[in-house]
C-alpha cells in the first residue's frame, strides 16, 4: 500500500519537475500512438462506412472477420511485423525494425479493425432511408456519407476512444517492433514493464499512473467533442 | 403546355419479378397526384423512380425536355426535387440545421440560409422550435420539419411517400392545410403516395392507381372517384360496396342489369350477356319513407336497414334490397326519418349513378 | 453543424501532421549504415554500464546503437537469424557453440564478475559465508528451504541450473523449489517476501537492497564466476549485416577508454565496482 503512496509521490514529482526523460517517454507515446489512431481512423471509418452502406457479396463474411480481428492479440500483429520487417523479411530492405515508424505500423494494425467493427455496427444502426433521405435533398454520394457519419458520430467518437485505449496501452507488440531503446522507441507502456522487471517499483507505478493521467486526459476531450452533440433540449 | 416530368418505358424487377411496368406517365406544373394501390402495387418504387433514387433496369427521366443521366446529371435533377418520407429521418442536430442542410448543400449565403429556413419554420408553425434538438421532437413536430426541410429548397417536384402515415387525424389535417399553402405559393408539382382517401382529395388533383406494377387507371380524381376502375379504386374513393351482375339488355346506352334478383337500370356500353361490376356511390343512394316508384329514379326498391355507423356529421347506413347497398345521410335525417336497425323503408339512384366496368 | 464537406476537419490535421513529423523524423534518423544493433541480456541493460559506455562510443564514432535487451535465449536465437550486428552474453558453453557453428567470430572477453546467493538474514539452512556455492545448495536442498528460481533460460538461470547439476541434485517438482519465470528484480521481491534463497547478479541485488529483506550469503566462489564476452556476427554468414559498425563496437569495448569505465561502474551508486574488465592494460 505504501507502494502505492510512494508511487504516486514520485509521479507527481516526474510532473512538476518536467523531468526530462518521463517527459519525452511521453511524448513519444503519445506521438505515436496518436498517429497510429489518426491512420486507423482514416482508414477505419471510410473502410467501415463503407462496408456499412453497400450491399456486397460475402458482405456478412467480411463483417466476421472484421469483428474477429477487433479481439486479435497484439502480440501476435507484433510477431508478424517483426518478422516482415527483419532483415531477412520481405520488408527488411526498408529497415524499419526498432524505429518509432515500426510501432506505428504495428498499432494501426492493431486499432484499424477495432475502429472498423465499431463503425460498421455504427453505421448498419442508422435508419435504413437516411442516406437515401440526403440524396434527395441533393447530396453528393460522398456527402451523404459524411452525413451518415456526423449522424454516427456518439458510436464513432466510442470508436477512436477504443481504438486510442487499445494502442497506448498495448506493450507487446510495441516492443517486439520498437525494441524499448532509450530515446528512440521507449514508450511509457515498454518503459514501465522494464521498471518492473529490474525492480523499481515506485518509478514504475509512477510511470504507470502518468500513462493513466494521460488517457484520462485524451479521454476526457474526445468525450467533450462527442457530448457537444447534444445540442440544448 | 409541355410536360415536367415524364417518364418513359420504365421497367423494374427483382429477379423474375416485375416490380414497376411503366410505359409513360408525364405530370404537368402544378399539378398534384396521388399514387394509390394495395401493398405491394409499387407505389414507393414508382416514386422512387420519379426522384432518380431507384436504379432503373430500362427506361428513361425527363426532366422537361432533358434526360437525367445525359443533359440533367442525376445530382442536379436531385437538387431540383425532394422527398419526404413516413419517418421524419430527421439529423441529430438542431431543427434549424436539418432545415438548412439541403441549402448549405446549395452553397447559399447564410443570411439567405438563415432567412429561407425561418420563413418557411414560419409555414409551418414551428419557427419556435428553430433551436431545438431534432431528438427531442413529437411525430407532427417532427414531420413539420422534414417537410420545411423540403420545401426550403423550393423544388420543382415535392414526392411524398405516406408521409402522414404515422400521425393522428388533427395533426396530420393542420399539417395538410399548411403543405397545402405552400405547395400553391410556389406551384410545386406534387407527388403524394397515400392509402388516405382524405388526403388524397385534400392534396390532390389529379389520380395514378397501381397494381402489380402496372398503372390501371390514371385521370383527375373527381372523375376517377365517379368512375373506378376496379374494385380497389372504388374502395379508395369511397364505394366499400361492389356489385356484381349481368347486362340483361341495352337499349342505345341505357342497361338493365341483373344484380342478385333484381333489375337495375344503368348507363353504359356493354352488351347483353356482358359480367359487369357496378360501383354506387353511397352519397347518390337515397332514402325515403314514402314508395316514390312512380316519380322519378329509375332504381326504386323497398329495403331493410341491416346497420347503421356514425361517421361524425354524418351516418353510413347499410340496407338488404335483395342486394347490400350503402348510402350517407346527414344526422337529422336520421333523426327525422327515425333510421334504426331493421326499419323498412326505399331506396333510390338514378341509372347515371351507377358506374358499370366490365369483369 | 458546418459547411466544411472534407473528410479532414483542422484540428486532426494538425495533430496528424505534428505526429507524422515526429516519428518520421526520429525514423529518418535511421541511416542505415549509422545503426548498429547490439543485442544483449537484460541483466547487462540492467546494471546500467551501457548506459555509460554507449553515449561515449556513439560521441566518438557517429554510430547510433540500439540495444536490444532480451533473455539469453532469445539473444542467441536473433544471433542465430543474422538480426544483429554484435552480442553481449554470459553464457560460455552457448557461446562456444555459436563459434563452432560460423554464426559468430572473434569472441572477446570483456569483462567478468560474481553471482550471489542471498537469502534472509535468519538463514534457515545455514550456508552463510560458505566458500562453495555447490554446497550451499547442497545445504539448502537438504533442508527443503525454499529456494525461488527465475526458471526463464536466462544467463543467471543457465548458471543456476549448472550449480544444481554440479551439487548432483534435482530441483524437478520439489515443494521448496519455485520458479518465477520473471526478471531478476521481480524474482529478488518474491524471495524478500517469502523469505526464500536465490542466486542473482550482484549490482541488480545491490540497487533494490534498500527494499529487500535479503543479504548476500555466498559471495565470490568459483562456480559463481560469471564471464561476459563480445561476439561480432559472422558476415559471411550474415552479408546483411553491418559488420563495420560491430566491430567497431567491439574494438571499443576492448580499448582502454572502455575497460576504464567498466573498471571504475558502481563506484558512485553503491560504492563498489559491479565488473572487473578483463582487457585492461593489454
Amino acid at each position: 500500500m505504501d507502494l502505492l503512496i510512494s508511487g504516486f509521490r514520485e509521479a507527481i514529482r516526474l510532473i512538476f519537475s518536467f523531468d526530462s526523460e518521463v517527459f519525452s517517454i511521453t511524448l513519444l507515446s503519445l506521438k505515436i500512438s496518436g498517429l497510429a489512431t489518426l491512420l486507423s481512423v482514416f482508414i477505419g471509418i471510410s473502410l467501415g462506412a463503407a462496408i456499412g452502406i453497400t450491399q456486397f457479396w460475402g458482405r456478412r463474411a467480411i463483417i466476421s472477420v472484421v469483428n474477429t480481428c477487433m479481439g486479435f492479440p497484439p502480440v501476435v500483429i507484433g510477431l508478424f511485423v517483426t518478422i516482415f520487417l527483419w532483415r531477412s523479411g520481405p520488408f527488411g530492405f526498408l529497415g524499419l525494425l526498432y524505429t518509432p515508424t515500426a510501432i506505428v505500423i504495428a498499432q494501426t494494425i492493431i486499432a484499424t479493425p477495432i475502429v472498423m467493427g465499431i463503425t460498421v455496427a455504427a453505421i448498419n444502426q442508422l435508419p435504413e432511408k437516411l442516406r437515401l433521405q440526403a440524396l434527395a435533398l441533393g447530396a453528393t454520394r460522398l456527402q451523404t456519407v459524411w452525413a451518415l457519419i456526423k449522424e454516427a458520430r456518439l458510436p464513432l467518437l466510442a470508436a477512436i476512444m477504443a481504438g486510442f485505449g487499445g494502442v497506448i496501452s498495448e506493450i507487446g507488440a510495441s516492443i517486439m517492433v520498437g525494441g524499448n531503446i532509450k530515446g528512440h522507441t521507449r514508450v511509457l507502456t515498454t518503459a514501465t514493464a522494464m521498471e518492473t522487471s529490474r525492480g523499481n517499483f515506485e518509478l514504475a507505478i509512477a510511470l504507470g499512473i502518468i500513462l493513466l493521467l494521460l488517457m484520462l486526459l485524451v479521454n476526457t476531450i474526445l468525450t467533450s467533442i462527442q457530448m457537444k452533440g447534444q445540442t440544448q433540449r | 403546355m409541355s410536360a415536367l416530368i415524364t417518364i418513359k418505358d420504365i421497367l423494374v424487377k427483382k429477379g423474375v419479378r416485375i416490380i414497376l411496368d411503366v410505359p409513360y406517365l408525364s405530370a404537368q406544373r402544378g399539378e398534384s397526384f396521388a399514387i394509390v394501390g394495395p401493398n405491394g402495387a409499387g407505389k414507393t418504387t414508382l416514386l422512387m423512380c420519379l426522384s432518380c433514387l431507384e436504379r432503373l433496369a430500362r427506361g428513361s427521366l425527363f426532366l422537361r425536355e432533358q434526360q437525367v443521366g445525359k443533359e440533367l446529371s442525376n445530382l442536379d435533377f436531385r437538387k431540383k426535387t425532394a422527398v419526404v418520407f413516413q419517418q421524419s429521418l430527421l439529423f441529430n442536430t438542431s431543427v434549424f440545421d436539418n432545415v438548412a442542410y439541403g441549402l448549405r448543400l446549395r452553397n447559399l449565403s447564410k443570411q439567405e440560409i438563415a432567412s429561407r429556413v425561418m420563413d418557411y419554420l414560419g409555414y409551418f408553425n414551428i419557427g419556435d422550435l428553430a433551436k431545438r434538438s431534432a431528438r427531442t421532437l413529437s411525430g407532427g413536430e417532427a414531420q413539420r420539419v422534414a417537410l420545411a426541410r423540403a420545401l426550403v429548397l423550393e423544388p420543382e417536384v415535392l414526392l411524398l411517400d405516406e408521409p402522414f402515415a404515422s400521425l393522428d387525424a388533427p395533426t396530420s389535417e393542420k399539417i395538410i392545410t399548411e403543405l397545402k399553402s405552400t405547395v400553391k405559393k410556389t406551384s410545386t408539382t406534387l407527388f403524394l403516395v397515400t392509402h388516405n382517401r382524405l388526403e388524397a382529395l385534400q392534396l390532390a388533383n389529379k389520380l395514378i392507381a397501381l397494381e402489380n406494377g402496372r398503372i390501371v387507371q390514371e385521370g383527375f380524381l373527381i372523375d376517377v372517384f365517379q368512375k373506378p376502375a376496379n374494385d380497389f379504386v372504388a374502395s379508395f374513393a369511397g364505394i366499400d360496396v361492389v356489385l356484381r351482375g349481368e347486362v340483361m339488355e341495352n337499349h342505345d346506352g341505357l342497361l338493365g342489369v341483373k344484380i342478385a334478383n333484381k333489375r337495375i337500370e344503368a348507363v353504359g356500353p356493354f352488351d347483353s350477356g356482358r359480367r359487369v361490376a357496378a360501383f354506387i356511390r353511397p352519397e347518390n343512394v337515397v332514402l325515403s319513407i314514402a314508395d316514390l316508384s312512380h316519380i322519378s329514379a329509375k332504381n326504386h326498391f323497398p329495403a331493410k336497414i341491416i346497420d347503421t355507423v356514425p361517421f361524425g356529421h354524418y351516418h353510413k347506413v347499410t340496407l338488404d334490397c335483395g342486394f347490400v347497398i350503402n348510402s350517407v345521410v346527414t344526422n337529422s335525417t336520421v333523426t327525422e326519418l327515425g333510421l334504426a336497425i331493421g326499419k323498412d323503408i326505399f331506396v333510390s339512384f338514378k341509372a347515371t349513378a351507377v358506374h358499370l366496368v366490365a369483369e | 453543424m458546418n459547411k466544411r464537406k472534407g473528410f479532414f476537419p483542422l484540428l486532426p490535421l494538425a495533430i496528424f501532421v505534428f505526429c507524422f513529423w515526429g516519428v518520421f523524423s526520429a525514423s529518418a534518423a535511421d541511416a542505415q549504415q549509422k545503426n548498429i544493433i547490439l543485442t544483449t541480456t537484460t541483466s547487462v541493460q540492467d546494471s546500467g554500464l551501457l548506459d555509460e559506455l554507449i553515449p561515449v562510443f556513439e560521441k566518438k564514432t557517429g554510430y547510433f546503437v540500439k540495444i536490444i535487451a532480451v533473455g539469453s535465449g532469445q539473444a542467441m536465437a536473433m544471433g542465430r537469424r543474422g538480426e544483429a550486428d554484435v552480442l553481449i552474453v554470459h553464457s560460455p558453453k552457448a557461446e562456444a557453440d555459436f563459434l563452432k557453428e560460423g554464426l559468430g567470430i572473434n569472441r572477446r572477453l570483456v569483462m567478468h564478475n560474481y553471482f550471489v546467493v542471498v537469502g534472509p538474514s535468519s538463514d534457515p539452512a545455514q550456508i552463510k559465508n560458505m566458500k562453495s556455492a555447490r554446497e550451499a545448495f547442497q545445504k539448502i536442498a537438504s533442508g527443503n528451504s525454499l529456494f525461488v528460481s527465475r526458471g526463464d533460460n536466462s544467463g543467471t538461470h543457465s548458471l543456476e541450473k549448472k550449480i544444481w547439476g554440479l551439487a548432483s541434485l534435482k530441483t524437478e517438482g520439489k515443494r521448496w523449489y519455485q520458479e518465477t519465470g520473471l526478471g531478476m528484480g521481480q524474482t529478488l521481491g518474491v524471495a524478500s517476501e517469502k523469505g526464500g534463497y536465490t542466486l542473482t547478479d550482484k549490482a541488480t541485488y545491490l540497487y533494490m537492497k534498500h527494499n529487500l529483506r535479503l543479504e548476500i550469503l555466498v559471495g565470490e566462489s568459483e562456480e559463481l564466476y560469471n564471464p561476459y564476452s563480445v561476439i561480432e556476427l559472422n558476415s559471411e554468414r550474415f552479408p546483411k549485416i553491418n559488420a563495420a559498425g560491430g566491430k567497431a563496437f567491439a574494438d571499443f569495448l576492448l580499448s582502454e577508454q572502455a575497460q576504464k569505465i567498466i573498471a571504475n561502474y558502481g563506484v558512485k551508486r553503491v560504492g563498489e565496482s559491479l565488473f572487473f574488465p578483463d582487457a585492461l592494460g593489454k
